[in-house]
């Protein structure tokens, strides 16, 4: 198992060294370099953007409505998903706005906030939460109607109180669903903040690459997209994949007869 | 403990459109250990369900006095993120005395598995372990519903006899639904055997008065080698039932 990890490590390292030599070969043979500058420039340009504090403030500020977005809309998502998943007639009232939702352009739902909102971080926020809650509400839906009916009838049976049942045996069941929306949300919504950033904020990401397309700088907008979409790789090799590996650990231990009345 | 009762009255419940239970009625008193007994698929369990009120689709009436019911289901319905220790510890809930968790996982023989997780138990240890966890909460009554099914024999004596020095020492109420006859016969005070299509309560017997060989001549489908579904079909158990009533004048399902 070992080996074949170190396998896959390595594989993964010469392939990200093919994806820069790609880039170095074709900002070597582009005839103009600002079109597309070579990893070397680019790399120069974000350690530029550090020292002066530039990078940092922009990320700091995009992070934070990343960050506040993506709970709200986990934790909105949640709640209706499982009232979805779990009353039929909740589903029934639910499903036809959730349609529309997951069909309505992104663009049109931040405009529209911007619009009936003001140009302001509640509006950035709430375009965010709008876009991406859609799909959480989808995914922990599934996870609701798996739900074990054993478990929950056999902590019905001992009298367990309410919110004991729902954080003892609910929430334990809804984690891989949880873990599942939260990783794919995440790549969503950072997505999703730039492009509200860049329509309406005075700050962040979204908003210094509206800046450098302006002066048509290729060399600032590789520099920022990257170093964000890395930040945010990390963030999710760093914090949900361990999270979604500890919601799910206890399937690993495998299936005996005494684990469910299925 | 010594006054409390369970009285069960249904006079039918119905599954899609086909009763499934009739005309059944009991009362179960303080310190009593009772075995429902009748054939795979006759409706103990759903008899058991809806006198622990999971069920209330049904005509007629429930009304108990217990406090704590702790319940073996027939499978051990143990939450499998969680330790075996932490199951017991799930049910207790505010105003419980704590219980001695290790004290408990040694009386049925588990005293090594409180830190591991269900899928890492046996059958049989998880049945053992949801025992415990039913005990855990010391119930005033108990309600067993073919608790020692795929335990070796010695094993399912032990703790039959653990259940039944349980109900003797507090006083609790205890229901063994079981196929099985020969884990019942030794431990319990009375016997209510279902069956019949729809299942009604053909017999309610103290065992003080009734000796296995009475109840297996009577009600045949109760040797185990008779007591699943395939081996006698359903349909052929309303002779039995009603050849047994009718030898009495009436149905002898009066309360003991």
């Amino acid at each position: 198992m070992g080996r074949i990890d170190a396998a896959a490590a390595r594989d993964r390292l010469l392939s990200l060294l093919g994806f820069l030599t790609v880039w170095w070969a074709g900002a070597r043979i582009a005839t103009a370099p600002a079109l597309l500058p070579g990893p070397q420039r680019v790399g120069r340009f974000i350690w530029q953007e550090c020292v002066t504090g530039a990078l940092p403030a922009a990320f700091a500020a995009t992070l934070t409505r990343v960050a506040i977005a993506f709970i709200l809309a986990m934790a909105v998502g949640g709640i209706i998903g499982y009232l979805a998943g779990r009353s039929p007639r909740a589903n029934a009232w639910i499903d036809p706005w959730l349609v529309i939702a997951l069909n309505l352009p992104v663009l049109v739902v931040i405009v529209l906030a911007y619009i009936w909102v003001g140009l302001n971080d509640a509006a950035a926020i709430l375009a965010v939460v709008l876009a991406k809650a859609p799909t959480v509400i989808v995914t922990v839906r599934e996870g609701a109607r798996t739900l074990d009916a054993g478990w929950a009838e056999m902590a019905r049976a001992f009298e367990v109180p309410l919110r004991r049942r729902l954080r003892f045996v609910v929430l334990p069941q809804l984690l891989p669903y949880l873990a599942t929306a939260g990783r794919s949300g995440l790549s969503i919504t950072w997505k999703i903040v730039l492009i509200v950033e860049l329509l309406g904020r005075p700050s962040g990401v979204g908003y210094t690459l509206n800046l450098l397309f302006q002066n048509f700088n290729v060399t600032g907008i590789l520099g920022y997209g990257l170093a964000f979409a890395a930040l945010m790789l990390v963030v999710e090799t760093a914090l949900l994949q361990p999270f979604e590996r500890r919601a799910t650990a206890w399937r690993s231990l495998g299936r005996s007869d005494g684990r469910s009345h299925a | 403990m010594g006054d409390r009762m369970l009285e069960v009255r249904i006079d039918r419940k119905i599954f899609g459109t086909e009763p499934v239970l009739r005309d059944i009625g009991f009362t179960i008193r303080a310190g009593e250990v009772v075995a429902l007994l009748g054939p795979s698929g006759a409706g103990k369990t759903t008899l058991l369900r809806i006198l622990l009120g999971l069920d209330s689709a049904f005509q007629g009436q429930v009304r108990r006095d217990h406090r704590r019911v702790g319940v073996v289901f027939q499978e051990p319905r143990l939450l499998p993120w969680l330790t075996v220790a932490e199951n017991i510890r799930f049910v207790i809930t505010g105003g419980m005395p704590p219980p001695d968790i290790q004290a408990l996982l040694e009386s049925v023989q588990l005293g090594h598995a409180g830190s591991l997780h269900p899928a890492q138990l046996s059958l049989g240890m998880a049945r053992r372990a949801a025992l415990a966890r039913a005990m855990a909460i010391s119930p005033d009554l108990l309600v067993l519903d073919e608790p020692f099914v795929s335990l070796d024999a010695q094993l399912a004596t032990g703790l039959a006899d653990a259940v039944a020095a349980y109900a003797r020492s507090t006083g609790a109420s205890v229901i063994l639904a079981t196929h099985d006859l020969a884990q019942a016969v030794q431990r319990v005070s009375r016997f209510l055997v279902l069956a019949g299509r729809p299942t009604t309560l053909c017999a309610d017997r103290p065992a003080a008065s009734t000796s296995p060989a009475n109840l297996l001549r009577d009600f045949p489908f109760l040797r185990a080698e008779n007591a699943t579904a395939e081996a006698l079909p359903l349909a052929a158990i309303p002779d039995y039932c009603h050849r047994n009533n009718n030898q009495r004048g009436e149905c002898d399902a009066s309360p003991a």
